[in-house]
């Protein structure tokens, strides 16, 4: 195969024509779509659950999966909460949130290694859990004692361009966990034990500390998304970020890693990220309501995987 | 070379494929008319269609239109997207009815600043609007459910109540809750147990209605000031064979999927308000605002002189427009609120 259609069947590369694809849908519906304030918008609304996608690929590329995310998420936000309503003050509650986050993952990751069971069970038992404690915590109480610097990393934009604060924070998690992936040896490592635990274990790679480490990181950096997430809403809740490891789940898959692990790029995830963005707000510019914006956007994603697959099998069919 | 060919069809076919929908959705000629937009907490709950009905009414009589926009399932961040949207759209009004106080302010003031009209309806905001139009206040709704559910009790109530709401987060939930419970402690007689949530899901209602069976074997009441639960918790009392006025029900909820338990004896005390007129003001009131006529302080009034329902409406101290009271719904009035 010649080096541009190479390139043009790799995942990303389709992806991002169709990102392109949806930046021109974009201008078309709406003469507001370009707009510095719509874009940094649509930015801000997916940089939650972008910064949930970062540590995620890492645990569905080791072939796991982490579905307590949004608990997770909904318990910091409600320990920064209790913290702000005992009158802490908001950095001494973001240390709070981030160790809590921290320690949930831990927890998650400890019954998965320790007693060797899926993660999928493990985490579906977890955000149960993590809800459960949180919806004690804060019983049916909303906190909004957020001061004003620290709202701004919701809305607040980098000198009122289209570049949201918390977009910042996104495209530095981005570079770390980039690195991380595709630099080092640990991030090879990932990909092995994706790929083949039992290969990984006998080339000597410590599968189960792995595992650990990257459900940790996914409680630790869902913490940030709490963060920015309760700087968004301007408050905290029990409820906060529920039902939030769908959209993450998504974007990742959408992004190109492989569900059952192995493979896929933080590249990809990124731009499926964007479309996701994108593609929501510029039906809702249309004039959608929310529920035809579902239809069209499940749409989107179908058509989108259908062409590739599609592409993929006729390639074959020449090459034959 | 034919595979050239391929790769070239192939690119051409993929982009045009993607390109498609732009091609489909070219800008359509977008009309200066008043529009509002209705941004309401779940897109499911039939109690929208009459507010939208309602507005729907208005916008006939004194021109422009207005649409409801609502996440499927109740969510503060989809209402706060939603909003920021509509804002970005530059629709000349929005009214919220928020599913969280707080969580809608930010993106609110945001709409205010990119030149719409914000105000409150169904629910308030902590802020962030100029005035919110009330169905009725707070206080008589929940009061009005605690005087049904105390009637039906007999002469000299006695005995276990539980509330079942929506979520712990509802802001009008726990006002009229509030003003339920105080309601009820003026009876010696009765304690009020627990309080549990159907976040406006039906499966999720029944659930929790047959555990308040299950661990209150001798209730006597029961307050469901939510739609679509009360109609879920009527249905979980008659299949744990504590309906038909075993269990005594009260709460609020539309007609057209609470009436049959009304009618079977499960609900005694079921009542509204009138959902359609509180859409029609609400539209009214946001034209005033885009028009100029209002600026939303409290004193202000808008008169409507002819219509469905002419009157004034003041802006009352508490930056409030109340546009009624509640209502009993019985075998004999309930068809006249078809929604």
């Amino acid at each position: 195969m010649s080096f541009p259609l190479r390139l043009f069947v790799r995942w990303e590369t389709f992806l991002l024509l169709v990102l392109c694809a949806t930046l021109i849908l974009g201008t078309h519906v709406s003469r507001y779509f370009a707009t510095s304030s719509n874009i940094s918008i649509a930015l801000a609304s997916i940089t939650p659950v972008a910064i949930v996608a970062l540590p995620m690929t890492l645990v569905i590329v080791t072939g796991e999966i982490d579905i307590s995310v949004g608990s997770i998420v909904g318990l910091c936000a409600t320990s920064m909460a209790v913290c702000l309503e005992h009158k802490f003050s908001v950095e001494l509650a973001m240390v709070v949130g981030l160790l809590v986050g921290t320690l949930a993952g831990l927890v998650n990751g400890l019954i998965i290694v320790g007693f060797g069971l899926p993660s999928l069970v493990v985490t579906i038992g977890t955000l149960a859990l993590y809800r459960g404690i949180a919806q004690i915590m804060l019983k049916e109480r909303g906190v909004s004692s957020f001061p004003d610097w620290y709202q701004s990393l919701g809305f607040g934009t980098i000198g009122n361009g289209p570049v949201p604060w918390s977009s910042l924070l996104f495209l530095a998690l981005f570079g770390a966990f980039a690195i991380f992936l595709h630099v080092t040896r640990w991030g090879r490592a990932i990909y092995a034990i994706g790929n083949n635990r039992e290969a990984a274990r006998y080339s000597g790679i410590d599968v189960r500390r792995t595992i650990l480490g990257v459900f940790v990181a996914s409680g630790a950096v869902s913490a940030v998304a709490a963060i920015v997430l309760t700087a968004y809403l301007a408050s905290a809740r029990s409820d906060t970020a529920m039902g939030l490891e769908l959209p993450v789940i998504t974007a990742v898959v959408l992004g190109g890693v492989n569900i059952f692990g192995g493979s896929g790029t933080l590249p990809g995830v990124l731009i499926g990220l964007l479309v996701l963005a994108f593609v929501q707000n510029a039906f809702g510019l249309a004039g959608m309501t929310p529920e035809e914006q579902e239809i069209v956007t499940g749409s989107v994603l179908v058509m989108t995987l259908a062409i590739f697959g599609l592409s993929g099998a006729v390639r074959r069919l020449w090459r034959r | 070379m034919a595979s050239k060919a391929i790769r070239a069809l192939i690119i051409g076919a993929a982009t045009a494929a993607a390109l498609l929908p732009a091609w489909l959705l070219s800008p359509k000629a977008q009309a200066d008319d008043f529009q509002l937009a209705m941004v309401i907490k779940s897109s499911t709950n039939p109690y929208y269609k009459a507010t939208l009905a309602g507005a729907e009414i208005a916008a006939k009589e004194i021109g422009g239109s207005v649409k409801n926009y609502g996440p499927t399932e109740s969510s503060a961040q989809a209402q706060v997207d939603i909003i920021n949207n509509l804002a970005d759209r530059h629709i000349p009004a929005i009214a919220v009815a928020p599913s969280d106080p707080d969580a809608v302010v930010p993106a609110m003031k945001r709409a205010e600043r990119l030149g719409a009209k914000v105000l409150t309806f169904d629910a308030d905001s902590s802020g962030g609007r100029p005035f919110f139009v009330n169905q009725a206040t707070s206080d008589a709704i929940g009061r009005f459910g605690a005087v049904l559910l105390i009637k039906s009790l007999g002469p000299n109530p006695q005995g276990q109540v539980a509330i079942v709401s929506a979520q712990p987060t509802a802001a009008n939930q726990n006002l009229w809750i509030a003003a339920f419970k105080d309601e009820i402690s003026k009876y010696k007689g009765l304690t009020v147990v627990d309080t549990v949530y159907g976040y406006d899901n039906e499966q999720k209602a029944f659930d929790a209605t047959v555990a308040l069976t299950t661990k209150y074997p001798h209730l006597a009441g029961i307050f469901a000031p939510t739609c679509p639960g009360l109609p879920a918790v009527a249905r979980a009392l008659e299949s744990v064979n504590k309906g038909h006025g075993a269990i005594k029900v009260s709460g609020n909820c539309v007609p057209s999927i609470t009436a049959k338990y009304m009618l079977d004896g499960t609900i005694d005390g079921f009542y509204l308000w009138n959902p359609i007129k509180l859409g029609y003001v609400t539209y009214y009131a946001a034209k005033a605002l885009v028009d100029g006529k209002i600026q939303g302080k409290p004193g202000e009034s808008i008169t409507i002189t002819q219509g469905k329902w002419p009157g004034k409406y003041v802006i009352g101290a508490n930056g409030q427009i109340v546009t009624g009271e509640p209502v009993q719904f019985t075998a004999e009035n309930y068809k006249d609120f078809n929604f």
